[in-house]
Order: C-alpha cells, then structure tokens, then sequence
C-alpha cells in the first residue's frame, strides 16, 4: 500500500477590501492573510505533502495590488515547497489576459509563476500528474469569467472527455464550485453539483472550494472510501459571519492493492477565530453597565483578545440611556468586535400600552403606532414605525429626542 | 379601593395611627407643618413604596426625603380594601422589605411582585400606577397656587390649560402633545451627522451625504475606468519588448560599416592636418613683413584726433572767459539792492528777535488750542453733571451748608455709616456669644439639679431616720431598732451631704467661664450702646442747629452733599485750569505787543509773528549775500590760468604722440597732414595683430600633434590590417542592413545613433508605461477598497437619516392627529361634568366650554362667554381654586374610568374659597362624591370646618369622621 497526502487549502481571497473591518484594522487582516498562506506551505513542506492544492478563489478579484501578487508569487517559491496545484474560482477566473494567470502579462509587469505552480487554464477538465507519485493525476478545471455559472461540473457530459485512471495510481478532482442543498446564506451559487454525481464521479477525492465553511461527504463504495469530497472552507476567515477556527485539510490516500482509502484531517492556520455570541443588557443603567455585561458574554465564551466578535445585544434599556459603540477597554478586549443592537430597545412597556384603554395621547400614539405595525408586512417598514414609536415616547417621557433607534430591527 | 388605616412608626415628621371610616368623608385637622401632606405621602408610599434612583431624582430620592427626622424606625402599615380583597401592607424602609397580608392572615406578598424587587400594591388595586395614582388622588395644597399664576412667564407654562393638556397627553409626564411635537421638530433641525460633519437639519444631512455619495461614485468610476484601461499599456509594453530585441540586433549590424568608415575617417584627416601646416608656414611670412609696426599704440590714431581736438576747444574758451565774469556780477547787484529795499524795516533787528518772535507765536496758539479743549471738557462735564439730574442751585446750596462745617463736624457725619455698620456687626456678636454663655449656665444648672435631687431625698430620709431612732430610744424602744436607724440615718444624711457638695460644685470652671463670658458680653453691649446713643446725640445736636427736622434729614442731605462733591469735582478741576490758561494767554500778548511795535506794528497774533520773524531772516540773509558777492568770483582767475594750462598741456600730448608711433611734428603743417600719416601706420599694426594673435595661433591648432599624427597612421594600418580579417572571418557581426553598403561613416554614426534613439524611446517608454501601469495599480487598489468603504458608510448613514427622518416625521403626525382627537373627547367629557360639578358647588361660573385645544372659555352669571383670559382677570382666587379642583375631579373620574373608584385626599382644598363656597364644595364632597369614592379632606383651618360643621349639623355629623393629624385620634 502506498499513501499519498495533499492539503488542501482555499478561499483565501487574498487582496480583500475588508470593508467590514475599521480601517485601521485592514491591513493587519492582511497580514494575518498571508501569514495563514505563509503557514499553509511551511505545514505542507513540514508534513511531507506530495502537493497542494488550492481549489479557487486565492485571489478575491482579478488584478490584485502589487504587494498582494508579488507576495503570492514569492509563497510558494521557497526550498521544499512539494508542487501547487491551483483551480481558479469565480472571484479570481482565468483568462488570457488575466493579469494573476496569464504568463504574458505577468511578464509585461516582470512577473512569473514558480515552475511548480501549475494553473488549470480551461474550463474542461484537464490532468497533471503529480510529480512524484506514479499515476496519480490531479484534474482540474477553472472559472473562465467572474460571473455565477450554470455548469454542472460533475454531469456525465461535463466528465466525457476523462481518461480512465492509471491503474497504478489514482485521479483526484480539483474544482470551484456548490454543492447543492447545502449553500450557506449570502454565497452565491455557482458551479453546482449533488451529492449523486459525487458518488458517480470517477475520482478517488474531490478537493472543492467555494464555500467558507468546512464540510465534507464520505462514501464507502465507488471509487473510494472515506472521505470523497470535502470543502477545506475559507483558510482565514474573510468574514464576521465566518464562525469557528479557520484552516485547510490534510488529505490522506492509502492506494494500493484495494480501494482506496482517504482521510482528511483539519490543520487550522487562521490565529484568530470568529465568534457570535448573545449578550442580555436589560436595564442596564450607564454605558459602561452594557460594557460591563459584554465583557461578561466575551469572557464567558472564552474570547482571546485574536479573535473576530459580534455580539447581539437584547434587551431592553433604562430610559434616556443611549448606547450607540463599545468604550474603549472593551474595543481593546478583542481584535475586531461587531456590536449588534438590533434587539436592543428602550424600556417602554408597550404591552401595557396595548392593553390599556387608550385615554391620554401618547396611550393614543402609542397604541396608534402599535396598531400601525402589526398591520405592516415589510419588516423595514416595521422597524421604522416602532422607531417612531420610540421617538414619540422619549419626546413625551424624556422630552429629549435624539437619534437612537436606527439600528432597531427583528 | 378603600383605605382603612395607617399606623406610621416613622416616617418624614408623621408618627402614629390613623383609622379611616370609608363610608364617611374624613377630615384631618392640624396645624400648618405637623405632617398633613406627609400623611398623603405616606399612604402613596404604603401603596407604591419609595423610590431611590438617583437618576430620576438627582438631588434627593423620595425614599432620603422621608427618612423619619429624628432617627428610629422607617416604617408604615396601611390596611385598604376594595371589593374582592382585603390587605394589610407593611413597609419598612429601613430595611427595604415589604410583607402583604389578606384578610385571612396569609402572607400574599409573592403575588404582588413586579420586576426584580418591586411590590406596587396600588397599581393592581387601582390599575394605576404611583405616578397616575398621585396625579387622580392626590390634589396637594400647592398645586393650587398654579392653577393661574401672577407671573406672566409661569403662567404660560402652568395655566390650567397646560395642566389640562399635559394630564390629557401623557398619564406621568408632564410634556404636552405641543411640547412633545416641538421636540421632535427640534430634533429634525438639528440632526448630527459626523459622517459630513453636519449638524444642521436632518434635509441638510441627507443632502450632503447624497452629493458626497455621488462624488464617490464618480471617483470609484474614474479608479475603475483608468484600471480598465491598463490592458492596452500592457500589450504595448509586450510589443515594446520585441521592438527592443529587433532594435539591438540592427546596432550589432552597424559595427562592421562604422570600420569601414573609420578608416576612411582616420585618412581624411592626416590629409586635412598637411594643408594646415602649409598655411601656417604662409602666416609666419607676413607677420616678419609687418613686425615694425608691432610696438604703435592701438588707440593712437583716435587719441590724437581727440587731443588734437581738446586743444582747439580750450583755446575758445580761454578767450570768453573774462567778459561773462563783468556781466554777471553788475546784474547780481542790482538785484539784490532791490530786495533790500523791501525789507529796510527790519534793517535794525536780530536774528533773536526772529527767534523770539516764533517762540511767541507757537506759544499763543498752544494757549488758543488749549483753552478750546479746557472749554469743551468743562461744557461736557457741566452736561454730564446736569444730565444726572444735580440741579447747580442745588449743588451751590448744599455746598454751602456742609463746606463750611468744622472737621470734627464732618468726621462725625463722613463715620456715621461704618460705626453703624459695625455696631450691628459687633452686636450681633455679642448677643450670639450672650447667648451660649446663657445656654452653657443653663446646661449647668441642668447637671446640678440632677446631683441635688436625689442628695435632698437622701438628706431629708436620712434626717427623718435620725429623728425616729432618736424618738425610740426616748421612748425605750429595742436597741437594735433604734441603733439600726440612727446609723442609716447617718449613713444616708452623709451620703445626701455629699451628692448636694458634689452637686454644687459640679462643672465649676465651665460655669466660672461662662459667668465671665456672660459678664464681658454684657458690658461690651453697654459700652457700645452708650457710645451709640452719645453719637446719636451729637448727630441730634448737630441736625437741630443746622435746622433740621431731625438727624435722618441731615445724613441724607450729607449723603447728598458727598455724593455731589464726589462727582461734580472732575468739573470744578477744569474750570481752574481755564482761569489760568487764561492769565499765560495775556502775559504772551503783552510781550507779543511790545516786540513788534518797533519793527512796524501789527496784531500780536501767531500769524503776524511768524511773518515778521521771517522778514528779519531774509533781510539778514540778504546782507549777507551783497557782501560776500565779489568773493564769490575769485574763481574766475583760477579758471583762466587753468585753462591756459590745458592748451599746453594738450599740444605736447598731441606731439608725443606723434613722436611714439615714429613720425616727427612740423609746426607749419596742419594738425590733419599729421593725422592721415598716423593712421597708414595703425593699419599695418592691426593686420600684424591680427596675425600673430589669431590667424597663426588658428592654424597652429589646426594641425595635428605629432604623437596624433602617429596614431592615425598606425590606426589606419590597423584598421588595413582588420579589413581582410573582417571580411572573411566576421562570423560573430551582423550583416550589413540592406542598403548599407557604400554608406558613409556619418551615415553609419547617424543610422546608429537613430537605432540607439529608438532603444532609448522604447526603454523610456517602457518605463513611463510600467509606470503608468503600476501608478494606477497602486492607485486603484490604495483608495477603491477605501472609498469603497466611504460609501458604504456614507450609504449607512444616508441609511440611518432618512429613517430617523421618516421616524420622527411619522412620530410628530402621529401626535398631532391623536391630540387633537384626544384633546375633543377630553373637552366633551369635561365640559359636561365640570360645568355639572361648579354648578353643584354653586360657583358664579355657569357654563365652562373647553375646546379641542383644551383651552376653555368661561361663563358667569350674567354674563356672556368669556375666553380664558378675561375670566383670569373676572375671577376670584376662591373661584379659580373651584374651579381647579372642578376641573381636577373631572380629570380623576375620566382618567380612572373603568378602575376601583379611588379614594381622593385633598389637602385644605378650600382654604382660598369664602365661607358659602367651601360651604358648597365640602357639600359636594359629602354628598356626590363621597357615596363613589372615598374622601380625605386635610385641613389647618380646624375653626372653619368646625364653623362649616355648625351650618350642616346633621350632615356632618352623619357622614363626616373627625381626626387629628398629630395623634389619629377623633377630633373633638
């Protein structure tokens, strides 16, 4: 029996804009990025890996900064570093003029890929065996246009122009694209493919990215058993809605006399992980009191001051105290943290105002307003009326109206 | 609900317990201060409990206002039932804990929990909560000095209408629907938008933020239409590269033709370098032909022109020097004589006088400009001093009356104030200290009498122990007995003896202390009263013989004179000065006068000063000038013999040169003979210039060194020696370019140089593209992810102001529409049972209207309708104070609809209304009120209720139950 080991790393996004992180925090999230990509190859050379592979998505978008391209050119071009394989994604395509792939216009910048990077260029599938390793063949196929797409990669027709494996060795899948049932909320789909042509596609292993959380399907009869397609998710979180640890996979192949065996073993490479957590403030009386509790959530979950946070606050606040952003002890607590007040509302009883008879005008606003809401269907509109709500009890309460309630929502 | 007893261990200065009768209306009586409105707070509190947030009640919570004043429990038990429960509430505020009882003894206190500590017991008997339950039950005696207060200001604010509208638009607060919708207009105008940094209206900020969003969007079009076009520079950039590689290979072709050329170049110029030494040789020649003119001067030709010339110049004017000296000097004369005769008056004066007469003029005017200034001021302060009110009669008057006074007379009326003041100062002093000594002796005494009481009692029993043991054993009584009391009565006589010594001497030194202290006080105070009286009289005497009433009409006629004196002194200041500048005015004229009289007279005046100083000036001047006339014209003979001198001088110039350039003078030729032979001479001496400075050094460079003629010969044996080498074995070069062949070396040089031109564009090139295409590479990626960024946050601010527009604006239509709605069914209500209501407390107001505004109008008997205002000025406070509480019972039966009726405590709701009509409004208590709700009625006029008692005997006695505030006992 022989063993072969991959890992598998993908949905890096290098050269994201990080919109959703303070500007001052961006470029250390871009460090963390090549750090993670840094890591993934010192891992690959330390664990013995005969390649890697990389199944889209390295870059977030075609024609990334200098910096970005130069660093990702100079990763993989180290002493040991086993080959690379890499299937371009929706967000970093290939095409002829691409400025990440072409050969030609790297060179117009006096630019180049190593030697043992080899890039999938048509959106067929195409093999490169594995130096190394006689007749393990790794197919790949890439995007060709940052656009969602429609082809089914694992269709019959799609995988017509395959040659039988090498009976020696084995054929490993590389590809971008979704598996079906599964796409989680606000990625697109694109590429898609069920878990029946899995099981159908001649392919020992089918290392596929695309979606930034890890997940995977195992098989015990075709052409393998074990793990047969497994998405590594994002290697370093690119989101706050990114939850866990971040990594690639280690795929192992037993081959041999028998069926194949594989195996696939998460190596984390993010230092930071995402949290999402709850935190009650009801009645909280100062600023510092919600800090306080945040605090509590945060080391309660046990947050490290690496990690990315959001934290949902509910709850319901003393009138007149305004809570709008973290104070500084708390900003410091954690790398990045996302405070999510939608929940959060002022201590208005609105229930006794919709049980009461409505005599005074505000019971009459109140239950006016109230009224209005339960009759509206857009949870904008909605929102919008339950801050008017607000806005017209702190004007009769607190005779003070200041702008509070815009985050409010469902 | 009912409210059935209060028992009160502590609570502000309110102790004891207090029995309702609910069937009857209850009247508290007790004096002002001793607990009426902390009763009504007390059962407020029994019911709700006591707050203690320092946020809502910064300065003292309720639960620190009523903490008992003087110490020991803060605790109440209030007992209330209505109609399905009974409860007994105890409340310790001390402790903080709350037990609830029911009628049945069980402890229901859970049931009554509401969020984390709370027991509101009334807001689930009355459905209300405390602040709704103080604003229906509760009528305190202060809010009725708000019904229409005097002050314009408060008025607006606490009218009746705006209680009125305050209590129809809000159950706790005390914010109108008016009030509401102006806040939530203030808040659309002044909206903060950091992201703009706008603090305008909220319109303002969402314009700013779309113009700045659009702005974005073109810079992000621009970042990404620039980062579209760098595919072209790039593919330029590849063609480039090719163009280059092509470029180098042409040059390598060239080097072969640049040989060829070379030598024929290297030919060229040894044949070129031979011609040049022939012609130096030529040059060399002629400059040995022409080496005796070498030496002439270069400028000597026009040098003895210009000599030649001088010398005939020099000679004319010698000739006319001597008849200008003689015309000139007789016209100067005759001149001058003329001016002199102007000015023989001053033929006699000084150059002092001049000086003396600038001095005065500058004086005078300095005293004119002076006295104009001195003038105005005194005409200013005399205004200012009129215009605040000092009539000058006045002023001559009192300065009269006080100026002449003696000092000791002033000083007693200027120190009347300040002994006054220090009097009042020292005597309050003295009094406080008085006064601790008084309470310290008091204190003392107090400290005895406890010693000597009980020292008397042992005293007394003692002696009355010794006389009974003596009596029995007179009377043979058993020893014992008698031993046994006379030795008691020893013991305790002596034991009285030394409680009454300790008893007197205790605290001796205190009591010393303060006897003194007590002492000194006394006799300061006497002091100081008999010095006061003794200055009283002084100022008395003095009042009465200056004739006046008494001594407060002096001080205030001094006060008047001082006051006078202090502000009219500035005035009689200048007033002095202009006396004097007066006086210094004269003083100048005269002297002014006596200078000019012998000089011809005239106004001692500044200007006729100055224009006789100046007349003396120049006719000195003019003396001066005669004499010294003929001196002037000694230079004329120095002239002369300097320029007899110059036309020597020149001619022997003009000779020398002659001589120096070879030629010899001949007096009888003329100077021009001389002239043509000197020049033939300087044109040979230009042209062997010419020769030996330029021509021969020109052609000496031309020719090549030695050393370089070598080299070219053995390069051009070299290159011969390259050519068969070249053109068999030259394997390495490049071909020739088509064409090439027979070009020469410069166009070879040119072909190569263009070649090179071309790399050097195409490497320039090259560079300005990859920077180009890096600049916007950087570019894009530098500030596309921030503007990115920028949007998206000027779109989530947009975002947040639109809604926060749409909320506030949904928010205030909402209001205005509800309040007016609510405001017409708070009208209908009241007008029909209020107007019902006064007219059962027998008011002179007949109708009250209230319209959607809650404003209302007014109708008294016999009269017509009245607005609001002019029922302000028609009405009574009595009336108002019916009216309020009216109106106030309205508010509590509307507000309260639906609910347990509630029991109404009023604090002397009356106590403004004449004796019929808080007759009629206590009847409508009793008699309509009393039946639904319960009702308290605190008072600190026992006397009228009492009076009110006596007009209804039978009503009050049936359905009125008595109380006294301080016990909680009936009241008799």
């Amino acid at each position: 029996m022989a063993l072969a080991r991959f890992l598998q790393v993908s949905d890096l996004h290098l050269g994201s804009p990080l919109g959703w992180l303070p500007p001052e925090r961006r470029e250390d999230r871009r460090r963390d990025q090549r750090a993670t990509l840094e890591r993934a190859v010192r891992e690959a050379i330390e664990r013995g890996v005969h390649a890697i592979l990389v199944p889209g998505d390295l870059f977030d978008q075609e024609g990334v900064d200098a910096a970005t391209m130069a660093f990702a050119l100079g990763v993989f071009d180290v002493s040991g570093c086993p080959p690379v394989f890499i299937a371009p994604g929706n967000h970093d395509p290939y095409f002829e003029r691409s400025l990440n792939w072409s050969a030609q216009m790297l060179q117009a910048r006096a630019m180049r890929w190593p030697a043992h990077v080899h890039v999938f260029t048509t959106p067929d599938w195409s093999a490169s065996p594995v130096p190394g390793l006689q007749g393990v063949r790794v197919w790949g196929r890439c995007f060709t246009a940052n656009v969602e797409s429609l082809d089914r990669p694992l269709a019959p027709a799609s995988l017509s122009g395959l040659t039988s494996a090498d009976p020696v060795g084995f054929d490993i899948a590389l590809f971008h694209g979704s598996r079906e049932g599964q796409c989680p909320p606000g990625q697109k789909m694109t590429a898609p493919f069920s878990d029946e042509e899995t099981a159908a596609a001649p392919f020992v292993y089918l290392a596929v990215g695309h979606y930034h959380a890890g997940s995977r399907i195992t098989a015990q009869t075709g052409a393998s058993a074990g793990v047969r397609l497994a998405y590594a998710g994002s290697a370093a979180a690119v989101d706050v809605t990114e939850l866990g640890a971040h990594g690639g996979l280690e795929v192992r192949v037993e081959y041999g006399r028998r069926l194949p065996f594989v195996e696939a073993e998460f190596v984390e490479l993010d230092k930071r992980r995402v949290h999402d957590l709850t935190a009650e403030v009801s009645l909280a009386t100062t600023a510092e009191q919600i800090d306080r509790r945040v605090l509590k959530a945060l080391d309660d979950a046990g947050v490290t001051d690496q990690d990315i946070v959001t934290v949902r606050l509910g709850g319901r606040l003393a009138h007149g105290v305004r809570y709008a952003a973290p104070g500084p002890d708390l900003r410091a607590r954690t790398f990045f943290l996302r405070l999510e007040l939608r929940r959060l509302r002022p201590d208005y009883d609105l229930d006794a105002y919709r049980a009461a008879e409505a005599n005074t005008t505000e019971e009459r606003f109140a239950s006016a307003l109230l009224k209005q809401r339960d009759q509206e269907s857009d949870p904008l509109q909605r929102a919008m009326i339950e801050s008017a709500l607000y806005y017209g009890l702190d004007a009769f309460r607190l005779r003070e109206v200041v702008p509070a309630y815009e985050e409010l929502g469902e | 609900m009912k409210i059935l007893r209060l028992k009160v261990d502590g609570f502000g200065a309110l102790k004891g317990e207090f029995r309702f009768d609910p069937t009857r209306v209850t009247v508290l009586v007790d004096d002002n201060e001793r607990g009426k409105s902390t009763l009504l707070a007390a059962i407020a509190a029994g019911l709700y409990g006591l707050p203690d947030d320092k946020r809502s009640h910064r300065v003292l919570t309720p639960l620190e206002r009523w903490r008992p004043w003087e110490g020991g429990a803060y605790r109440i038990e209030l007992e209330v039932e209505d109609e399905q429960q009974h409860l007994t509430i105890s409340r310790d505020f001390e402790r903080g804990t709350v037990a609830i009882f029911n009628a049945k003894g069980q402890e229901v206190t859970a049931e009554y929990k509401e969020g984390k500590d709370q027991y509101p017991v009334g807001k689930r008997l009355t459905g209300l909560d405390a602040d709704e339950f103080a604003k229906c039950a509760l009528v305190s005696q202060n809010e009725m000095d708000g019904v229409v207060p005097a002050d314009e200001k408060v008025r607006r604010n606490s009218t009746l209408h705006a209680r009125l509208e305050n209590a129809a638009d809000t159950r706790v607060g005390d914010t109108n629907a008016t009030e509401a919708v102006s806040v939530l207009d203030g808040a659309i105008r002044k909206y903060t938008c950091a992201e703009v940094e706008s603090s305008g209206s909220v319109d303002t900020a969402i314009q700013r933020l779309e113009l700045k969003r659009s702005t974005l969007e073109t810079e992000i079009k621009t970042l990404e239409h620039d980062y579209s076009q760098i595919t072209s520079p790039l593919e330029e950039l590849l063609r480039i590269d090719d163009d280059e590689r092509k470029s180098r290979e042409s040059m390598h072709g060239l080097d072969s033709e640049r040989r060829e050329s070379l030598a024929a170049e290297v030919r060229r110029q040894l044949a070129d370098d031979e011609g040049h030494r022939a012609e130096l040789q030529r040059f060399t020649a002629e400059a040995e032909t022409l080496a005796s003119a070498a030496h002439l001067p270069r400028n000597a030709e026009s040098e003895f022109r210009e000599t030649v010339a001088r010398h005939e110049t020099e000679s004319r004017n010698l000739a006319g020097l001597e008849s200008r000296k003689n015309e000139e000097l007789k016209r100067e004369r005759e001149k001058r004589a003329g001016e002199l005769e102007g000015l023989a008056a001053y033929a006699n004066a000084s150059a002092e006088d001049a000086d003396r007469c600038v001095a005065l003029a500058s004086e005078l005017r300095q005293l004119t400009e002076e006295d104009a200034n001195m003038r105005s001021s005194v005409f200013t302060l005399r205004e200012s001093l009129a215009s605040s009110g000092h009539d000058p009669e006045r002023i001559q008057y009192l300065t009269g009356r006080f100026a002449e006074r003696t000092d000791t007379e002033q000083r007693l009326l200027r120190s009347h104030s300040e002994r006054a003041l220090q009097y009042q100062t020292e005597v309050a002093s003295l009094e406080r200290a008085r006064t601790d000594a008084t309470e310290v002796l008091r204190e003392i005494d107090t400290i005895r009498h406890r010693w000597r009481m009980p020292g008397w009692f042992m005293t007394a029993l003692g002696l009355a122990a010794a006389l009974a043991g003596g009596a029995v054993q007179v009377l043979g009584g058993l020893p014992t007995l008698w031993t046994g009391l006379l030795a008691g009565g020893a013991g305790l006589l002596l034991l009285g003896l030394i409680l009454l010594m300790v008893g007197a001497r205790a605290r001796i030194g205190l009591h010393n202390e303060a006897m003194v202290e007590l002492g000194d006080a006394q006799r300061r105070l006497g002091q100081m009263r008999t010095q006061r009286a003794e200055n009283e009289q002084d100022l008395g005497d003095l009042a009465r013989q200056m004739g006046y009433r008494d001594q407060v009409d002096l001080l205030r006629e001094w006060g008047e004179y001082a006051r006078l004196m202090a502000e009219s002194s500035p005035a009689l200041r200048a007033q002095e000065r202009l006396v004097s500048l007066e006086t210094r005015r004269k003083q100048a004229i005269e002297s002014a006068t006596a200078l000019i009289a012998p000089l011809g007279g005239g106004a001692p005046e500044p200007a006729e000063l100055e224009r006789v100083a100046q007349g003396i000036r120049q006719s000195l001047t003019l003396r001066q000038g005669l004499a010294g006339l003929e001196s002037g014209w000694s230079w004329m003979e120095s002239e002369r013999s300097n320029a007899e001198a110059a036309v020597a001088g020149l001619k022997e110039r003009a000779v020398r040169i002659l001589q120096a350039a070879g030629l010899s003078y001949d007096p009888d030729r003329p100077w021009a003979d001389h002239a043509r032979e000197l020049a033939e001479r300087v044109h040979a001496h230009t042209r062997h210039a010419l020769l030996t400075s330029d021509l021969i050094p020109q052609a000496l460079r031309r020719v090549l060194p030695n050393d370089k003629v070598t080299e070219l010969q053995n390069q051009l044996a070299l290159i011969d020696a390259e050519r068969p080498a070249g053109s068999t074995g030259g394997s390495t070069s490049a071909p020739p370019a088509a064409g090439a062949a027979g070009r020469t070396a410069l166009e070879i040089e040119a072909q190569n140089r263009r070649l090179r031109e071309t790399l050097d564009a195409l490497q320039k090139r090259r560079t300005e593209l990859r920077l180009q295409v890096e600049e916007v590479w950087r570019r894009y990626h530098q500030e596309h992810p921030e503007k990115s960024a920028h949007i998206l946050r000027i779109e989530q601010a947009l975002k947040r102001a639109r809604r926060f527009k749409a909320a506030v604006e949904l928010a205030r239509d909402t209001i205005q529409t509800v309040a007016t709605e609510t405001h017409r069914r708070w009208a209908e209500f009241l007008n029909e049972r209020v107007t019902k209501l006064l007219g059962e407390i027998g008011t002179t107001v007949e109708k009250l209207t209230f319209g959607e505004d809650l404003d209302f109008s007014v109708k008294l008997e016999g009269t017509h309708q009245a607005t609001r205002g002019r029922a302000d000025l028609h009405l009574s406070a009595g009336a108002k104070d019916q009216l309020y509480l009216a109106v106030r019972l309205g508010i509590s039966e509307y507000l309260s609809r639906g609910q347990s009726p509630l029991p109404l405590l009023l604090d002397d709701p009356f106590a403004t209304s004449d004796d019929g009509r808080a007759r009629a409004a206590m009847r409508l208590l009793i008699e309509h009120f009393a039946p639904s709700h319960q009702i308290i009625v605190l008072t600190c006029h026992r006397k009228r209720h009492e009076s009110l008692a006596e007009l209804d005997p039978e009503l009050y006695r049936e359905k009125v139950q008595w109380l006294e505030t301080k016990t909680g006992t009936a009241a008799k």
